[in-house]
């Protein structure tokens, strides 16, 4: 599930439960908004598949490799595993 | 045993065949200390061989600073896959996005359609109508008349070209569906498997570098102890040397017996008293050769 936060220049996307394909439609229509910083808060989640990490990359690519433009917030568990284990944390600033 | 001859003839007799014991004794001990010098110093070339082995082994499964090891090539062939499974996973997503605007743009499009169909419909009425009043009017409304079922037949045109673009659409929206699964399907990929496999690696090489120390270590001990009896074994002439000189004493007390030489017995003595070999135990001492 996908909550979105927007205070002009920070979006913060709150996700819950299962980061995956299921939210690819919210997730597309979240990046629609053109903010100066994103912020993914992933305090909830605790899974995430290989789409999940494909929309992190839409994301990175919205804001053109800049990694200080997007904060992962909240990683643990599962999701920090696998995004450690796909090297996430180079592109990424995981808090 | 009452007369001296006798008792000195005796000892002289139990001397000899000490003296002969002791001979066969040092053949013995020298032959026994020889074959376990041999086998010692072949299960130390053995011990070295096998730890050269173990330690290209090692470096096989390590690897070295210039060349990947088993383990390297694990963890990369691991993360290989994983960079696939996420480059699927984003080429996915994308697709996915993009079969989720094309059916946006199906939807408006059959939307369209079904207004194309409502105006097909409402033109055939207002066709029928003309076509009514074209005949109510007599021969001037002929013209009129053929107009307005030029009309009808336009409409009627229009109507099926809809229905045609409708169900296309349909068929074409069935499809987009079923790319977004397929695309859904590539796209969830679960990374938990390539996670524990990972952390299996770890504890894997973890236990390999505690198993490889203890063996290395147990290799260096009985190394140390093969070096420690062959060292020992090398004491072997200094034992045989202890036994000559163990004889000659013998002899020279059997000399004394049977020449009886009295006023010599203080120099016999010195003999007997020198010591052959100085030291109580085997390590580094002197052997003095007669």
């Amino acid at each position: 599930m996908i909550q979105v936060t927007d205070n002009h220049d920070i979006v913060t996307i709150h996700l819950t439960g299962r980061f995956d394909f299921r939210v690819i439609k919210d997730f597309q229509e979240v990046l629609g908004r053109e903010p100066r910083t994103w912020v993914v808060d992933l305090s909830a989640v605790d899974y995430v598949d290989s789409s999940a990490l494909g929309m992190l990359l839409l994301l990175r690519d919205r804001v053109r490799g800049d990694a200080q433009r997007v904060q992962l917030r909240g990683v643990h568990g599962q999701p920090r595993e696998v995004l450690v284990m796909a090297k996430f944390d180079r592109l990424f600033k995981l808090e | 045993m009452d007369e001296p001859g006798t008792l000195i003839a005796w000892i002289d007799t139990a001397l000899a065949k000490i003296i002969t014991d002791l001979g066969r004794a040092r053949a013995l001990l020298k032959d026994a200390m020889s074959r376990l010098l041999e086998t010692f110093t072949r299960l130390r070339d053995q011990l070295i061989q096998e730890r050269v082995l173990y330690e290209a082994t090692l470096r096989e499964v390590n690897g070295t600073p210039g060349e990947a090891g088993l383990v390297g090539v694990l963890r990369d062939v691991l993360s290989r896959c994983v960079d696939d499974m996420v480059r699927i996973g984003a080429s996915s997503v994308k697709i996915m996005m993009e079969v989720e605007s094309l059916r946006g743009h199906t939807s408006k499009v059959a939307l369209r359609g079904q207004q194309i169909e409502k105006i097909a419909s409402t033109t055939r009425m207002l066709s029928l109508n003309a076509r009514i009043e074209a005949q109510r009017i007599g021969n001037a409304g002929a013209v009129f008349r053929v107009v307005a079922d030029e009309i009808k037949s336009l409409a009627n045109e229009s109507g099926e070209l809809s229905r045609a673009i409708r169900d296309a659409l349909a068929v074409q929206s069935a499809s987009l569906a079923q790319t977004g699964t397929a695309a859904s399907e590539l796209a969830a990929s679960d990374l938990d498997q390539a996670v524990a496999s990972n952390r299996q690696l770890d504890v894997t090489i973890a236990k390999l570098a505690e198993m490889s120390g203890r063996s290395l270590d147990i290799f260096a001990r009985i190394q140390a102890e093969t070096d420690s009896a062959i060292q020992a074994l090398q004491f072997e002439d200094m034992l045989t040397q202890l036994l000559q000189a163990i004889t000659d004493k013998l002899e020279i007390v059997r000399t004394a017996c049977k020449t009886g030489a009295a006023d010599k017995l203080a120099d016999l003595d010195k003999r007997i008293q020198r010591d052959a070999v100085t030291q109580h135990s085997l390590g580094v001492g002197t052997v003095e050769l007669f």
